[in-house]
């Protein structure tokens, strides 16, 4: 009886709710705005890299949906987020699973734009095959720092106009590393550096760009060594570098399995500089993970805004709302561009007051807008970022000193809140 | 019981009886079924059909281990030492085993002298030499005693003796006699498959011969002896 | 100096990671190789335990250890017992098992840098001119005591005896009334805890990401091969062969060499001595 009793209950319940579900869709005012504009998110959600973009693209969704969305030609549309895992970091996975993911994203979602990635460069450049065919532009925001993404852009602009790419390329990034290193030499006198990289393409290549560009420039290298993804003893390579007396330890790594590296170097007390892409170490977290071993460690990130500076000023709003939502400062160099990639979309949307592919890609090539990383342009014939030294200018990339537990920038200098630091034993 | 493998019958339609306290011979020329016949016991292999049952409890399906549990045990015709330990340590083994440890507990005492005690039984020196020395420093004679000893441990009410003699000169089996005779007085029921079958018909109380698979004669030694088949089937071998 | 310290350093390394696998070959003549996920589960756990509800470390460390014992146990108790005999399939659910623990951390979003344990002891010191960490001196001393607890164990209590008769002999052990589902039962629980003693002393020299298990997987079985399956001293002299001549490359050649080093190894291995250095080969079966 007592059971009877409350299905009844329960029954009506049901029937109540069912019938003012209708009702509440009606006069719920989400429900019935201008149709959204879909962004699709193609990015390895099981790697960092892909979790850190993912969050400043999400950030950058809610800022913008919480003021209304995106003006288009009048109608106020907001953005709507499809994210796809294309597993593209994860070891193994073939390139084609990436592929899926995007062009998922474009057919079945309907995604109108692609946004963040794939990460990995064998991913993003098999991918521009797909964005053409489907004619659905796209930014990347995350990774790929091979230069032959925008040197197929510029060698066939009809077929690859609707790829645009904003995090870097190994080439201006070891231009601006070089310059780095040449002020530090001005100042302290350091000429030998031991480069230490990861044996992935574009590690590689950053590592002969150094060496040849560092030797004819009149330094040292002390060594150059190649480590396999995965390594997890360096002790050789630092005794070496010891030996040799280096000043600069170079590496350039985007595995985790670094910071090893940076441990060991702090027990053996190497006297060396560390200095160079050290990616894991980016995330403010790593300094309490590695009991404080990552200190005077210098590290570039591809593009400045993960860290505040005062001569951005859309860096400090940007950090401070990451610290808000996520209760962390931005991890890596991925969020602060994958949350800017959103604003240069919108900005190209209002525009080009359309959502038309040629004349969005008119728009963003015509793009001068203030980002997270200083002035956003785009090359009109590579669709690459234009970089430089100052924010003011162009975009900039960034290196941070890990000086007590806190990130500082402390190169470029037009950015720079603190000069650079030596590692105690070195003094 | 039956077995085959791969179409041939290494044992075929065989059903005997043995009884509790005595000593059951099983002869037979080479690949009559004989040590498939041990196997099936002591579930070392499974039986196409068929099954074995002690005092009761139905043997097929079970495990060795857990055959060995019930007091059913088996040496092996090749003797299977620990080689890497020692002549005591290959009793402790079994003297740790789950059977011993429900059946008398911790009231063994210590298992190196209950070990000791076991090997000096069945005829080895009981000095600070032998007993301790690895059993692949062990000649063939010591290692089926070994192997005894091992069953033994065990305290075990059936012992399958899988061609003890084979591979022991006359006298090493002249010294082996004894023993099992011994054991048979302890109330041990046990079965021995053997190729010597004269020193067999000197122990056993009955003989049950095998050819191709097959059961062909179950009887007194001396019956046995006299039997027309069993003389066909062992032509020459005697 | 350098060399012969890291050496024995990664020597050691290899060994502990080896030393879980090993045993429950050895023991259970069974590939577990869901050994890499229980090293970084061991990981993970305490890191949970240290973090997030902020047990003390040792504490964190001991439970770690006797939870992936119990899963360790679990896995056979649960899969493996089901294909047991059936090599091919024993791998194959235990490989399952192993990469659905890893792929269930990085899932649920243990893929950050900042999972790290911290060393037991803080800073280093110079031996011979060698600046070393506390944290890799300790790992030499777990390393050998290890191996000496391991001995004695097996050679001095009633559960190491039993052990050592199975993996011996197993059929003739069943005649002594072991039960090779209990013994892999314990053995699987020993290694799965060597597993988690080589993790805790070994994953604060980095951090632990699902990556390292699979690494841990590959260099245990790499050892193993070039040891001689199933042997105790092969296991060292395999780890300190690998160890040595890794660390050699890295010096003398360049480090992008250490795994072609290592398979090459593992290839000359199986040309000359496919049973590796001190394995035995298989003797030939009881006549049925």
């Amino acid at each position: 009886m007592k059971n009877k009793a409350l299905v009844d209950r329960i029954g009506i319940k049901l029937l109540l709710i069912l019938s003012i579900l209708p009702f509440i869709c009606i006069l719920s005012p989400n429900l019935s705005t201008a149709q959204s504009i879909v962004l699709g998110v193609p990015i390895s959600r099981g790697y960092p890299d892909g979790v850190d973009a993912e969050r400043g693209i999400t950030l950058a969704v809610e800022e913008i949906n919480a003021k209304g969305g995106i003006n288009v030609a009048g109608t106020m549309r907001p953005l709507k987020l499809e994210i796809s895992d294309t597993r593209d970091l994860e070891p193994g996975v073939p390139v084609a699973e990436a592929l899926l993911a995007v062009e998922r994203l474009i057919i079945e979602k309907k995604a109108n734009f692609i946004v963040g990635g794939p990460i990995r460069s064998e991913g993003a450049l098999a991918a521009m095959d797909v964005l053409s065919k489907h004619k659905t532009v796209s930014i990347l925001s995350a990774g790929v720092l091979s230069p032959a993404y925008h040197k197929r852009i510029a060698e066939n602009y009809d077929k690859y106009k609707y790829c645009f790419r904003t995090t870097g390329s190994v080439v201006p990034m070891i231009g601006g590393a070089i310059g780095t290193f040449e002020s530090i030499k001005a100042k302290k006198g350091f000429d030998k550096a031991f480069i230490m990289v990861q044996d992935v393409a574009h590690a590689r290549a950053a590592g002969n760009a150094l060496k040849e560009g560092l030797e004819k420039k009149g330094w040292k290298i002390i060594g150059y060594e190649i480590y396999p993804t995965g390594t997890t003893d360096f002790s050789v390579g630092l005794s070496k570098a010891k030996d040799g007396k280096a000043q600069y330890l170079i590496p350039w790594f985007d595995m985790p399995e670094v910071s090893i590296l940076m441990k060991q170097w702090y027990d053996m007390k190497v006297p060396t500089l560390p200095i160079g892409y050290i990616h894991a170490l980016q995330d403010e977290g790593t300094w309490k993970a590695t009991d404080g071993k990552v200190a005077s460690s210098v590290v570039l990130y591809a593009k400045a805004g993960s860290v505040a500076t005062q001569a951005i000023p859309m860096s400090e709003t940007f950090v401070s709302g990451h610290k808000k939502k996520y209760g962390i400062e931005p991890r890596s160099e991925w969020t602060s561009t994958s949350y800017t990639v959103v604003y240069i979309l919108k900005d190209a949307i209002e525009r080009a007051k359309s959502l038309e592919p040629d004349s969005i890609i008119a728009a963003l090539e015509k793009t001068d807008m203030m980002g997270t990383y200083g002035r956003v342009k785009f090359d009109p014939k590579s669709h690459q970022i234009i970089e430089n030294g100052d924010p003011k200018e162009t975009a900039v990339g960034m290196w941070a000193q890990w000086i007590d537990g806190k990130r500082v920038v402390v190169f470029p200098d037009k950015i720079a809140t603190r000069s650079l630091e030596l590692p105690p034993w070195m003094k | 019981m039956n077995k085959s493998f791969g179409g041939v019958k290494a044992v075929d339609n065989v059903s005997f009886n043995v009884f509790k306290g005595e000593i059951l011979g099983i002869i037979g020329p080479n690949g009559s079924g004989k040590t498939t016949l041990v196997n099936l016991i002591t579930g070392f292999v499974k039986a196409d059909s068929g099954a074995v049952f002690s005092e009761g409890t139905k043997l097929t399906g079970l495990t060795p281990d857990k055959i060995a549990g019930l007091g059913i045990v088996r040496t092996f015709q090749i003797p299977r030492p620990y080689h890497s330990l020692s002549a005591v340590k290959n009793l402790v083994v079994p003297l740790y085993s789950s059977r011993i440890m429900r059946t008398i507990g911790g009231k063994l005492g210590d298992r190196d002298t209950v070990a000791l005690d076991i090997l000096e039984e069945i005829g080895f020196e009981r000095d600070a030499h032998v007993p301790y020395k690895l059993a692949s420093a062990f000649s063939e004679g010591y290692l089926k005693r070994l192997e005894l000893a091992r069953c033994l441990a065990l305290r075990p009410h059936v012992i399958i003796m899988d061609e003890l003699f084979s591979g022991l000169s006359v006298s090493e089996i002249a010294a082996m006699i004894p023993l099992v005779e011994r054991l048979q007085m302890n109330g041990i029921t046990i079965m021995m498959v053997e190729h010597r079958v004269r020193e067999l018909f000197q122990i056993a109380q009955r003989v049950m011969v095998m050819n191709f698979g097959e059961k062909i004669g179950e009887d007194i030694p001396e019956k046995i002896l006299e039997s027309e088949i069993v003389k066909q089937a062992y032509l020459g071998v005697t | 100096m350098n060399i012969f310290i890291f050496g024995l350093v990664n020597s050691i390394i290899l060994a502990l990671i080896a030393s879980g696998f090993a045993l429950v070959y050895g023991v259970s003549r069974l590939a577990n190789f869901a050994h890499g996920a229980l090293y970084i589960l061991v990981g993970f756990a305490t890191w949970l335990f240290l973090n997030r509800l902020g047990i003390n470390y040792i504490v964190s460390i001991l439970l770690s250890i006797i939870i992936v014992s119990v899963i360790g146990a679990g896995i056979y108790r649960l899969f493996l017992i089901r294909v047991k005999g059936m090599p091919a399939s024993e791998i194959i659910a235990s490989l399952a098992l192993g990469i659905a623990i890893m792929e269930l951390f990085r899932w649920r979003g243990f893929i950050s840098e900042a999972y790290m344990l911290p060393p037991f002891v803080k800073g280093s010191v110079s031996i011979a001119g060698v600046m070393i960490d506390w944290q890799r001196l300790i790992i030499i001393g777990v390393g050998l005591a290890m191996m000496c607890s391991l001995w004695l164990f097996t050679h001095y209590t009633k559960v190491g005896l039993s052990l050592r008769a199975i993996a011996q002999d197993k059929h003739a052990s069943m005649m002594s009334g072991i039960e090779p589902d209990r013994t892999a039962v314990i053995s699987l629980a020993i290694g799965s805890a060597l597993a988690g003693v080589a993790a805790v002393v070994i994953l604060p020299l980095g951090n632990i990401t699902v990556e390292t298990g699979y690494m841990v997987l590959t260099n245990a079985i790499a050892v193993c091969i070039i040891g001689g399956l199933g042997s105790w001293a092969g296991v060292f002299a395999g780890a300190f062969l690998l160890g040595f001549a890794e660390i050699l490359t890295a010096a003398f050649i360049g480090p992008q060499w250490q795994m072609v080093v290592v398979l090459l190894f593992i290839i000359l291995t199986l040309i000359l001595k496919p049973s590796g250095l001190l394995g035995k080969q298989k003797e030939l079966e009881e006549r049925v």
